[in-house]
């Protein structure tokens, strides 16, 4: 059975308050991945520290390949975080609801 | 050399380029072999981080290699670190073997490794393009669009042939494909030098063939078999063979193991020296290779432990460990054979630092219902057997870590920090 938005952003927030722990210097996104070769969007936390090497910790794989649904689980996400979304691979894609350009001011 | 008796057939063998650090790289939309990127796991026992995979561009520019060490690492903003997902990459090796059945039957596709397949395309790879390597390049293609991976194919008239060809020049060719065949094995593997660099030969192996003057493929090639093999034994019959690329094996004919068993072993986090941290690591290891017993209805006739030194331990004594087994009468009590495990190690130990170790039972034969013992209360053991039949179920049903010893919760315990883990580094379901 496919996962419901709420329960996926559940699982992102659960592995956020996991994995972000705010310190000085550190640079903090969440990178939203449109990967078209496993039909998935990926959630990364992105990390970076001064002179420190990068890291990208896996927080979730959404298996509903839907933008409609993507949109959904970000809606309910930005209630509870304010990192950045970064967003990769969406080429000149559009929001389904807003009709604006994904990875552009959002 | 007369080859007319020797196996002619068509093999591929394929291989993904920095497998981990591929789909690592594409679930991140990166291009692998653009991406700067190493997966790196820093599980306990591997002590600060090991690397696990580099991508390409990570070895290239940094000199990283799989198996370096967390310190060896350059510390620099340029590349990114991420921790392996075990579960992910087994999810699309099996995708990647899916696509290679759909250019030979499922017979005649053999997966290797995590990372590599034998396909046995000689009667199928007509139905694709006009030569093998035309084939090779759409498999390639194949993978490449329905997965975003890069594949290396080694190409030979036999799997030996198509593995010396993957390792010696497909990963180094700009095209990632090799071939070798028995015309070409005297221009292009004679002359190579570093016997290292072929595979089944190692670092001793290499060692030993030096001793005997033994320099290049050339001179392997040119040596006297019989005597290679009253040397070396067996394994100099087959070095010869591979020297003239010569493979006899049918692939089709599978290998059966003569006895089967079950086990486990694990490097631990950090040197035990107290024999009780040692003995709740055993006792751990031995209830899981009990339940995976269990789950095959089958009882034990023999156990076996490995113990291995930590290295200052190994060299004051002057072994590496020791290993011992024991036949005993065929049983699947768990605490029973914790406790033949127990004895064995009491015996064998005299205080020396532990780093490894491992645990196996064989001599299985199938569980046919209990065999009460003379001289217990029987309705004790029926009692012991139906308990441990329980914890069995919901452990089958909940997870292993649903019910646990308390032990385990002791400092020293490891079973639950490895109760995610798959092939000793993290599985990632989590994440899912």
């Amino acid at each position: 059975m496919n996962e419901t938005p709420q329960q996926a952003a559940k699982i992102v927030q659960q592995r956020l308050l996991l994995y972000f722990k705010p310190q000085r210097q550190q640079r903090y996104r969440i990178d939203v991945v449109n990967n078209s070769y496993g039909q998935t969007y990926n959630f990364f936390l992105d990390l970076q520290a001064p002179r420190q090497r990068e890291r990208s910790i896996p927080l979730h794989r959404l298996q509903v390949y839907q933008l409609t649904y993507l949109e959904t689980v970000l809606k309910l996400l930005r209630q509870t975080t304010q990192l950045t979304f970064n967003f990769i691979n969406f080429a000149d894609q559009r929001w389904p609801e807003r009709q604006s350009l994904i990875g552009r001011g959002n | 050399m007369d080859y007319a008796n020797e196996p002619h057939g068509v093999f591929f063998m394929i291989d993904n380029k920095s497998f981990y650090a591929s789909v690592e790289s594409i679930e991140r939309g990166l291009n692998p072999l653009r991406a700067v990127l190493i997966v790196m796991s820093e599980a306990d026992n591997t002590g600060s981080g090991l690397v696990l995979a580099a991508s390409p561009q990570a070895k290239k520019r940094f000199g990283i290699s799989n198996v370096s060490r967390q310190y060896e690492v350059p510390m620099t903003p340029e590349l990114l670190v991420v921790p392996p997902r075990m579960n992910l990459y087994i999810e699309k090796n099996l995708a990647i073997n899916k696509i290679f059945r759909s250019f030979v039957a499922d017979e005649d596709c053999y997966p290797y490794s995590i990372d590599e397949s034998i396909l046995d395309m000689t009667h199928s790879w007509r139905l694709f393009g006009k030569t093998p390597l035309n084939v090779a390049r759409k498999i390639q293609k194949t993978v490449r669009q329905q997965l975003g991976l890069y594949t290396t194919v080694g190409i030979g008239e036999n799997p030996a042939q198509a593995k010396l060809a993957l390792d010696l020049f497909a990963k180094h060719d700009h095209e990632l494909i090799g071939t070798l065949s028995y015309a070409t094995m005297a221009s292009k593997i004679w002359p190579l030098t570093d016997l290292t660099k072929i595979w089944s030969i190692g670092r001793r192996t290499a060692a030993h063939l030096q001793r005997l003057g033994i320099h290049s493929m050339r001179d392997l090639a040119q040596v006297d078999p019989f005597e290679l093999q009253q040397e070396m034994g067996v394994i100099g019959a087959q070095l010869f063979a591979l020297a003239w690329g010569i493979d006899r094996s049918q692939l089709h004919e599978l290998v059966k193991p003569h006895d089967k068993s079950w086990g486990n072993s694990q490097v631990l986090p950090r040197d035990y020296l107290k024999q009780a941290e040692i003995e709740l690591v055993l006792r751990e290891i031995g209830l899981q290779v009990t339940a995976r017993m269990w789950h095959h209805q089958q009882k034990a006739g023999c156990v076996s432990l490995g113990i291995g030194f930590a290295h200052a331990a190994a060299q004051e004594d002057g072994r590496t460990g020791f290993s011992h087994s024991l036949r005993i009468e065929s049983t699947d009590n768990g605490q029973a054979l914790v406790t033949y495990l127990l004895n064995l190690f009491r015996h064998a130990w005299t205080g020396q630092a532990v780093r490894h170790i491992a645990v196996s039972f064989s001599k299985l034969v199938p569980n046919s219902g209990l065999q009460l013992d003379l001289f217990q209360d029987a309705t004790r053991q029926l009692k012991d057997d139906r308990f441990e039949r329980v914890l069995d179920s919901v452990r089958a049903r909940f997870g292993t870590t649903a019910l646990f010893p308390a032990s385990s919760l002791l400092k020293g315990g490891t079973m639950l920090k490895r109760a995610g883990l798959v092939g000793g580094h993290n599985g990632g379901n989590s994440y899912e």
